[in-house]
């Protein structure tokens, strides 16, 4: 079907949409209204509600299929790293495309070897830094699971942040002669935040502007590492000195608004982001370290 | 979190953790929802080994790529169904020698589960379920189950019911609105279910 389908034309598909009764091509045509139209969106996600709810029954999965599954997990993590975004995509359940059709095969196997590569870095490293901006802009902006309720899994990096003792080990970090400084910034350049990293993967969020968001609200700090976006953790609704962990090659930090618990993936754009720099000869971080004094 | 908590984890919750590597998380999932799903592609496929690729292939997929789950748009199991379902069907529309319909009558049918919590959930859900389908008009129900467990397309059944296309969309949409409408009042599913 070529044609643009109408609102009409396509809920009359919606049903059969949901159970994957579709030629390719109808089907190619409802997701594009299903872009564009969330009643549609809504409606497609209760009918496969109901079809899940048909394979109710009482089946036992073989042992030896998750024995493979987890042979096959031995040295292969799951890449965090997340695709472009993909927001033109019917915003479904299976914003792949279509209702439970995976990829190609060849997609996991290139993000398993870039994530083999970036693994196999140690420390932080500079890695097409400017690149990396407009990448961090993109790919934090991607569908993704959003997990509200569970925030024990996000972790809250201002937990055991204790003032005095948290502002010693920044003035410390900042004065490491192999310290990185990034500074995170809006794109109009209101926003402010200041991090440091260590070599070690340690790093410190200084001093930022960030307005206090309401108490359901909560900012969230990204490191772009290689091509993944990993959530580093979550820095309340008015950030303070904090520290983080990011280990690996990481290019990048962001940091988003997102719900109280925390997203494993943002859909939001970043407020600021800031390249990661690599460390320059021992005379320059002084420069950060007067600029990051805590406030 | 650790295993005993992930036995009491949500889906939500076992989707970050598997987002975050741990492969115990992916086990519970596979726990809870391995079933289901190996039922569903063994009846669409009545090929064991092929349903037990399609399997393999949907958790591994769930590993690879956990933020393709959205949990505020559906529940893990529909989802993990609706990949199963898909790929199933992929696969019968690319191999139309897999599908073997007329041996379709549990030639090879899944193991029973040992899991008996989840079992008497699901039974008594699936005792539910069967009662809502039971209930629908019975073109409704056969252009349902032809669609969904028969892998057709709605223009394939068409033919086989020797319906216009047109009823048959109709009448596939609103079966499932009659469905959902009655778990509903029923108070089965999921919260998205009831939104």
């Amino acid at each position: 079907m070529a044609h643009e389908l109408t609102h009409d034309e396509a809920t009359e598909l919606l049903g059969v949409y949901a159970l994957d009764a579709l030629d390719a091509d109808e089907r190619e045509a409802v997701e594009r209204h299903l872009a564009d139209c969330g009643l549609c969106r809504i409606e497609v996600l209760e009918h496969v509600e109901v079809a899940g709810l048909l394979s109710t029954g009482v089946f036992g999965a073989p042992a030896s299929v998750w024995d493979r599954i987890s042979g096959e997990l031995q040295g292969t993590p799951p890449p965090l790293d997340l695709a472009p975004m993909q927001a033109a995509r019917p915003s479904l359940a299976h914003p792949s495309g279509g209702l439970g059709r995976p990829p190609a095969g060849d997609e996991l196997a290139e993000r398993r070897a870039g994530r083999a590569e970036g693994r196999r870095g140690a420390g932080v490293r500079i890695a097409a830094a400017v690149a990396a901006v407009s990448v961090a802009a993109a790919v934090i902006g991607v569908l993704g699971v959003k997990v509200a309720e569970d925030s024990r899994r996000i972790d809250d990096i201002a937990i055991g942040a204790h003032g005095d003792e948290l502002r010693r080990t920044i003035d410390a970090a900042k004065a490491d002669p192999e310290v990185v400084k990034v500074a995170l910034r809006s794109p109009d350049g209101a926003l402010v935040a200041d991090a440091l990293m260590l070599p070690d993967g340690r790093g410190y969020l200084a001093q930022d502007n960030l307005p206090t968001l309401g108490p359901d609200r909560n900012y969230q700090l990204w490191a772009v590492v290689g091509g993944d976006r990993i959530s580093v953790g979550l820095l309340g609704s008015d950030p303070q000195q904090s520290s983080f962990v990011a280990t690996g090659p990481v290019v990048a930090l962001a940091i988003t608004e997102e719900e109280a618990g925390g997203v494993v993936t943002s859909s939001q754009q970043p407020l600021v982001v800031g390249t990661v720099r690599q460390a320059e000869p021992a005379a320059r971080p002084l420069q950060v370290v007067d600029r990051l004094a805590p406030g | 979190m650790q295993m005993d908590d992930l036995r009491e984890a949500s889906d939500a919750a076992l989707v970050v953790a598997i987002g975050r590597w741990r492969e115990d998380a992916l086990a519970e999932a596979y726990r809870r929802h391995a079933g289901a799903a190996y039922g569903l592609a063994c009846r669409l496929l009545n090929d064991k080994s092929v349903a037990e690729e399609v399997l393999q292939e949907v958790f591994l997929r769930l590993w690879n790529r956990p933020e393709r789950f959205d949990a505020e748009r559906g529940s893990l199991r529909s989802y993990l169904l609706a990949q199963t379902h898909g790929r199933s069907v992929d696969l019968l529309r690319s191999d139309t020698s897999r599908r073997r319909r007329e041996e379709r009558d549990a030639r090879e049918s899944p193991a029973i589960s040992d899991d008996i919590e989840r079992e008497v959930i699901d039974l008594t859900v699936a005792e539910q379920v069967k009662e809502v389908v039971a209930a629908l008009p019975r073109d409704e129900r056969q252009a349902v189950e032809l669609a969904y467990f028969g892998g057709h397309t709605y223009r394939q059944v068409a033919v086989l019911l020797g319906a216009p296309e047109g009823t048959v969309k109709s009448r596939i949409r609103s079966g499932l609105k009659r469905m959902r409408q009655d778990l509903v009042e029923m108070g089965v599913g999921e919260p998205w279910l009831t939104s």
